[in-house]
């Protein structure tokens, strides 16, 4: 979960006017990116993407050089503060000669209340304002978009551990100081598998790149009302970003130039819906918005080769457009021309949650089966030769016996999954005493386990509380048996393959912790004699399990 | 029928009542070797000793004699599970002697695995006088479990288990076991000619002179004297 999305915008510290850029204003930027949690917090997805995003960004559109920017990802507390201190001789060259400048600082991971979490280690607040406090920059903005683990233990009742929020204001607000948030205190916000991105910094982004005006309160109302938009159906719940300035001077802050733009795709008035820009190999989304008709939007991109979709409405066709940006060619985009293509999945990012399926990036079931003991040739010799079947060692259960089971998968696909699977398969005890009057016993005892890699298919029902399933798999089987004889011991281990098919059902009613319930059927041909039968261990089995599952883009 | 017994269902105390008797096996390690030989299901028991030859004292198996021909150890199911190999070329015979009195039917299982070019005879010499006065004959067997019952006289003075393998092939036999049944058909078994007896009632011919069964010339004879 991503919790509570950051701007810390306008450290004024001792003078913001004018506002609008002076020619000399030289730009620098600290962009920080960590996907590590600390205790408790789960690993985020898009937390150093995003840091390369805005670094783009800024040396792209922001007039930052690209010996200006320090990009840092996965840092220790420590790199973060040498990053700062580094500018320090830089931006106090600049104010010696009377030159004006601006510190970008970005960072997107993790945090607690009072404290940037890097890995396990935290960079607190107060440490952070005061170092960036310290620097002699005429401008400094600070982006903060956190993310605080713990929080989505449910989709009802997530609560942030701590109120990041207002503490983090409260730390960091000074005189000239303004904070842009992307969600209150009690709110949660959430990266987005769709968009690669978290959403309020997909927004802002997408935002400085000409979908909004691009100072500070446009993009900042841009990137409000959008991350709005896109949360507000999701299970997680809405965010509504918030923005407090206390900006000495008059005007604007403009935060990218466009005009500074090496390519420039130009929206004409016609164009009407949403728009996703998205380069055309990976996917990756650069721009999403909602086009307006009757007026220009013009989009500020590298140069390059683009695939534009644009829906109009709920409409179910899309018009797929192949553009190559040629640079300072503004490019008008025509849908005449273009494909109409199916609606892909992503482009339905807009208000709705990633799918279930997709956030479940792993599972881990653990529980019980009852496994029926399986007779035949192997087991009628034993008896042949006077063992008496004594069922399995715990309990004494001649019908079969209670074995753990234990399976790990990840989705592959909304109905396919891949997992490994740990079983008991059989636990069985002969014993044989052939006279009366001596106490010469003989036993002859088995485990038999199996290892073994599963397909399943999956039909979700229910908004994936429910999830019937077919499992096909195939693996190694082992057993080791022993043979007593009064106080002799032979032991040996025998293996063989192992094929397996299930069918069952998991059902979630809470998010993370579900049931497993499968009925299975193993064919394990594990164990022989020196008769040359061998014992299928496999057989019909009943298993009912715990459910845990991880999942992507929620903290 | 009366059979070995069970160990307890439960499986704690099946295992508490095996750890006993490991006890006791363990406590018991040094006299075993000595023990083995000689131990038996009771001096009056009908049952063989060391029946599956699990035991084995050198190349014969402990309780048992080597009459004709030769004996080894064979695995059978299972590397440590043994059985009797009677491989001589012709004729091979094991037998034990048990001094019982017990009247009534015995139950025998026998496992075996004969050879299609060999046969096995299981027989009995009630009062050990040399003569088998019953046998059965195994059939050709893989590996397989056969039960039969015969009746004991009404009166003998111990009996001779004895296991007799003819033809070039070989068999193996895994367990001879033999169990007491107080009530069964075809009680009892009338005794062959010169088999000892204490009345006529016991024998074949009817006749028991000078307390050994007559033979039908016995019972002859006297009518020609006439």
């Amino acid at each position: 979960m991503r919790v509570l999305p950051w701007l810390l915008l306008g450290l004024g510290l001792g003078w913001l006017a004018p506002t609008r850029v002076r020619a000399d204003l030289h730009s620098y930027a600290i962009v920080v990116g960590s996907n590590r949690g600390g205790h408790g917090q789960q690993r985020l997805e898009y937390a150093l993407q995003d840091a390369r995003r805005v670094a783009e960004l800024l040396v792209e559109l922001g007039r930052t050089p690209r010996d200006h920017l320090q990009l840092v990802l996965e840092p220790s507390p420590e790199v973060v503060e040498q990053a700062i201190a580094a500018l320090r001789p830089k931006l106090a060259a600049h104010a010696a000669r009377g030159e004006g400048s601006r510190l970008v600082f970005y960072y997107s991971g993790h945090a607690r209340a009072r404290a940037l979490s890097l890995g396990e280690r935290e960079l607190p607040l107060d440490a952070l304002r005061s170092a960036l406090m310290a620097l002699p920059s005429t401008l400094t903005v600070v982006v903060l978009d956190a993310c605080q683990s713990g929080a989505f233990s449910g989709v009802k009742g997530a609560q942030p551990a701590a109120d990041f929020s207002t503490s983090s204001v409260f730390d960091l607000r000074n005189e000239g100081v303004a904070v842009m948030a992307s969600s209150t205190a009690a709110e949660l916000s959430q990266e987005s598998s769709e968009l690669s991105s978290s959403y309020f910094t997909h927004h802002l982004v997408t935002g400085l790149r000409g979908a909004a005006d691009q100072d500070l309160d446009e993009a900042y109302r841009y990137a409000y009302q959008n991350t709005l938009s896109d949360t507000l159906r999701t299970r997680v719940g809405s965010q509504h970003a918030t923005l407090e300035t206390e900006l000495k001077g008059h005007g604007s802050v403009p935060l990218t130039y466009t005009a500074d733009a090496d390519a420039v795709l130009r929206l004409p008035e016609a164009i009407e819906g949403r728009v996703i820009v998205q380069r055309p190999q990976r996917g990756t989304v650069l721009a999403e918005l909602s086009k307006a008709p009757g007026a220009v939007l013009t989009l500020a991109l590298p140069h390059g080769r683009y695939e534009i979709l644009v829906r109009r409405g709920i409409a179910a066709e899309i018009y797929a457009c192949q553009v190559t940006l040629l640079q300072r060619v503004p490019h008008a985009l025509d849908t005449t021309g273009c494909q109409v293509a199916k609606l892909p999945t992503h482009t339905g990012k807009g208000g709705d949650s990633p799918p279930p399926w997709e956030r479940e990036r792993w599972f881990l079931e653990a529980g019980a089966s009852f496994r029926f003991a399986h007779d035949d040739a192997y087991v009628d010799t034993l008896e042949q030769f006077q063992f008496e079947d004594q069922g399995s060692p715990t309990g004494g259960l001649e019908q079969g016996s209670f074995a753990p089971q234990l399976a790990l998968g990840g989705n592959l696909h909304r109905n396919a999954q891949l997992l490994g699977r740990f079983d008991r398969l059989a636990a069985r005890n002969f014993y044989r005493r052939l006279e009366a009057d001596r106490p010469e016993e003989t036993e002859f005892e088995w485990r038999s386990y199996s290892i073994a890699l599963a397909a399943r298919g999956r039909w979700p029902l229910l908004g994936e509380r429910l999830a019937p399933f077919a499992e096909l798999g195939i693996g190694l089987g082992f057993a080791g048996n022993d043979f007593r004889f009064e106080t002799s011991e032979d032991s040996q281990w025998e293996f063989g393959p192992v094929v397996l098919a299930a069918l069952g059902i998991t059902a979630h009613l809470w998010w993370r912790i579900g049931l497993v319930l499968k009925v299975g059927y193993d064919y394990a041909p594990i164990l022989s004699n020196k008769m040359n039968q061998n014992h299928d261990d496999g057989g019909l089995s009943l298993g009912l399990g715990l459910r845990l599952r991880g999942l992507r883009g929620a903290f | 029928m009366s059979h070995s017994p069970r160990p307890p269902a439960n499986a704690a105390a099946r295992r508490a009542f095996t750890a006993s008797l490991r006890g006791l096996a363990l406590r018991g390690l040094l006299l075993l070797p000595a023990t083995a030989g000689c131990a038996s299901g009771g001096p009056d028991s009908a049952e063989p000793s060391n029946p599956g030859f699990v035991f084995w004292c050198g190349a014969t198996p402990c309780n048992w004699e080597v009459d004709e021909g030769s004996v080894h150890k064979v695995s059978t199911w299972h590397r440590h599970d043994y059985a009797v190999s009677f491989d001589g070329p012709d004729r091979t015979r094991i037998s034990q002697f048990r001094d019982t009195r017990f009247v009534g039917c015995l139950h025998f299982d026998v496992t075996a695995k004969i050879d299609k070019d060999a046969t096995l005879t299981l027989g009995v010499d009630f009062n050990n006088d040399g003569t088998i006065d019953l046998s059965q004959l195994q059939p050709e067997l893989p590996w397989r479990n056969v039960p039969f019952t015969i009746p004991t006289p009404t009166a003998y003075q111990g009996l001779r288990y004895s296991l007799l393998k003819q033809g070039a092939g070989t068999a193996q036999v895994a367990h001879v076991l033999v169990s007491t049944l107080d009530d069964c058909p075809n009680f009892p078994l009338q005794l062959k000619a010169g088999s000892p007896c204490a009345d006529e009632s016991v024998c074949e011919s009817g006749r028991c002179l000078d307390e050994r069964c007559a033979g039908d010339e016995a019972v002859s004879q006297p009518t020609k004297s006439e």
